[in-house]
């Protein structure tokens, strides 16, 4: 049996069972057999059942709530979110939510707002964590993180530049991880 | 002899004891829930364009928090939260290294004697420390008056609580 993936292993011993890296640890494959004998494995994600996914019906419903807000929304004068915001708001939920799918983690919609400069605010919490994602134009998104209300101590923000950046602060909400 | 009034006038100093009153609109944006399905605060249920989030004095409100429900609009909220919690909060920014201290000052309106902000000095000038300082806020402040939209979801899941 031959086995075709992109992966360094080694037989483990004569029966012809293989040992993958460290890598590939934890993972679960989809198995192949080929015609020729061949077996292809293909790493697979698998979902718990039951598990919230990002559904097109969910998508609709939270973009059309983001686009039925009228300025002064929130009678303090904050004006309703741009076009372009919202359609960004509607590209990073499904990046993220891909992502965190991806890497096995515990996806939860989050809870979605509005702030005075009419960025869409995503907002987690997990116990005493906050994790809020700012969506403050078309190509910037920027995150705080809380665990407390010392705005010095308890709190750090940033940019979040690419999907390790989210993967990063998931873990810290959900699994306590540091970052 | 001196006496001194147990009340103080709209436009004295706001004691670090004193309760103030924050309205919230009847919207459940401002209400995320946590992993437990227990309502939070968002840091938007402080939103202001002028970063000077009103409230009104608890003091100075006779009638106490339906005053300022009714001052803002049907089925709304009010949170409250400690002038002393507040004065205690403080950031530096990243980038310039400036000391922000947030505090709070009567603002006293023809129609809103008990109106007061909540201000920086120096003022918030950058998105990101008016941010933290409404993350805090949303942090100190309980719900003393749940908007109509939790009350009515109250039998299902909520378990209204502040920090």
């Amino acid at each position: 049996m031959k086995i075709d993936i992109n992966a360094e292993f080694r037989i483990a011993d004569q029966k012809g069972r293989i040992t993958l890296g460290s890598k590939w640890a934890g993972k679960r494959f989809a198995v192949h057999e080929e015609p020729n004998g061949s077996t292809i494995l293909t790493p697979v994600v698998l979902i718990p059942y039951g598990e919230p996914i990002l559904t097109t019906e969910y998508l609709q419903t939270t973009i059309s709530a983001l686009e039925a807000l009228q300025d002064n929304w929130d009678g303090r004068g904050s004006p309703a979110p741009a076009h372009q915001i919202i359609a960004r708001t509607r590209e990073v939920l499904a990046l993220l939510s891909a992502g965190a799918l991806a890497h096995g983690l515990h996806w939860a919609s989050p809870h979605i707002s509005s702030n005075e400069r009419g960025e869409v605010t995503l907002e987690w919490w997990q116990d005493n964590r906050s994790l809020t994602l700012f969506i403050r134009d078309e190509n910037q998104v920027d995150f705080l993180k809380a665990w407390g209300y010392h705005i010095e101590d308890d709190m750090e923000d940033g940019e979040l530049q690419t999907l390790a950046d989210f993967i990063a602060l998931a873990r810290w909400l959900y699994k306590g991880e540091a970052l | 002899m001196n006496i001194s009034s147990a009340s103080p006038t709209p436009s004295d100093p706001v004691a670090d004891t004193e309760v103030l009153y924050r309205a919230i609109p009847n919207d459940i944006r401002l209400f995320p829930l946590d992993a437990t399905v227990s309502r939070r605060i968002s840091s938007n249920a402080f939103n202001d364009s002028g970063r000077r989030p009103s409230v009104d004095r608890a003091v100075l409100c006779p009638n106490g928090i339906v005053e300022t429900q009714k001052r803002f609009s049907p089925g709304s909220g009010v949170l409250s939260v400690v002038a002393g919690d507040i004065r205690q909060l403080s950031t530096t920014h990243g980038g310039t290294g400036q000391i922000y201290v947030a505090d709070v000052e009567p603002v006293p309106l023809a129609i809103n004697p008990a109106h007061a902000e909540i201000f920086g000095c120096p003022p918030f000038d950058t998105d990101k420390v008016f941010d933290r300082i409404k993350h805090a806020l949303a942090r100190l402040a309980v719900i003393v008056l749940p908007p109509d939209v939790l009350q009515e979801k109250s039998g299902s899941s909520s378990s209204e609580a502040g920090e």
